[in-house]
């Protein structure tokens, strides 16, 4: 039975990291599953799923150590159960939502406080300011799989209600993927 | 009457440039393919490169998925063009040939497309929205190119066609980074 690995890795950003933390993997036998990794600003984060040979963990973990101390990058592993390893099918429909408006503080969590009640689940969320210097202007990128029993209309307007609340507007669109 | 196993990536057919063809007896038949090959599958569109023929032929039929609109319905398009295209859009977009991926692409809002029909009759028809994502994306095929090859700005798609529709930029012609290397 091949281990799942669930690895973490962030830092300071530089040439070399992604290459550092994927020759620890490539040196234990390890074929990279899933991944994302992106850089905020100056730092770099690293999440990804890996499958490891039916061996013990410690010479991957004593790698990613020295490649950790070396990056100067924090550095977690956990093990996962097959079954939390592998895809889980979308069972509701997909949501895009942006939210953008005048820089303010809770407009993050006044949002996603209206997704957890409806039960929809987060898959993706961006934030980034943008706008001009003197007029910054906050934008979020959410998409979510929203509750399978979730009415189109009513999601889009609590959350549209949602940011008129905060000053925010709220753009929502189901995603419909389609087959071609 | 033919249902044809879809050709899936990585076979090299999906990567080659098709060869326009002749209307006639060859092309009904391929074009008939097409079909018997789309009513067996979930999809929206499909292209001769699809079931290993490399002719320009594409199948489109918009009004397959319910919560889009219908468009012009069934279209077979033998040697399709785009001869002019407008304004961007997103659309998350799966492939027959690519299956169990699912990603954003960003294209024409509208697109002009001039072609023929399997018996050599010339249309041109105007499509937008739903309907012009499925012609770009089949007529991509003919080029060999997938909608793997046009997933680009992984952090800001959204968040420029909100802009665009705002502030309605002018359209600037998609680069086709893959339709000119025939």
């Amino acid at each position: 039975m091949p281990k799942y690995l669930l690895i973490t890795a962030s830092g300071q950003d530089r040439p070399g990291l992604v290459a550092g933390v994927t020759e620890a993997l490539w040196k234990s036998g390890c074929n990279l599953e899933d991944s994302s990794m992106t850089r905020l600003r100056g730092e770099f984060a690293i999440i990804l799923l890996a499958r490891h040979p039916d061996e013990p963990v410690e010479p991957l973990r004593a790698r990613l150590d020295a490649v950790g101390a070396g990056l100067n990058l924090t550095i977690g592993m956990r093990e996962l159960e097959p079954d939390e390893a592998s895809p889980k099918p979308d069972e509701g429909d997909t949501f895009h939502i942006s939210v953008y408006g005048t820089d303010r503080s809770g407009i993050v969590h006044a949002i996603t406080e209206r997704l957890a009640a409806r039960g929809a689940d987060i898959t993706d969320l961006r934030t980034t300011i943008a706008g001009a210097p003197d007029r910054p202007i906050y934008v979020m990128q959410i998409e979510a799989l929203a509750a399978p029993d979730e009415v189109a209309e009513d999601f889009t307007r609590d959350l549209v209600e949602t940011g008129r609340g905060m000053g925010v507007d709220v753009g929502v669109q189901r995603l419909d993927p389609v087959a071609m | 009457m033919a249902v044809l196993p879809v050709v899936v990536y990585p076979d090299p057919r999906l990567k080659t440039v098709c060869a326009p063809i002749e209307p006639g007896d060859e092309t009904i038949r391929i074009a008939r393919d097409l079909l018997d090959t789309m009513n067996s599958v979930p999809g929206v569109g499909i292209a001769a490169p699809q079931i290993g023929e490399l002719t320009r032929i594409v199948l489109v039929d918009a009004a397959r998925n319910p919560r889009q609109d219908p468009g012009h319905g069934l279209m077979v398009l033998v040697n399709p063009v785009i001869v002019a295209s407008d304004g961007k859009q997103v659309f998350k977009e799966g492939c027959l040939s690519v299956p169990q991926y699912l990603a954003r692409i960003r294209r024409a809002q509208c697109v002009t497309v001039e072609a023929f029909t399997p018996e050599g009759k010339p249309l041109r028809i105007d499509a937008e929205g739903f309907e012009a994502v499925v012609l770009q994306h089949e007529i991509d095929h003919l080029d060999g190119v997938l909608f793997l090859d046009r997933i680009r700005d992984m952090k800001r798609d959204l968040y420029e066609r909100k802009s665009s529709q705002q502030s309605a930029v002018s359209s600037q012609p998609e680069d086709a980074p893959h339709a000119g290397r025939s």
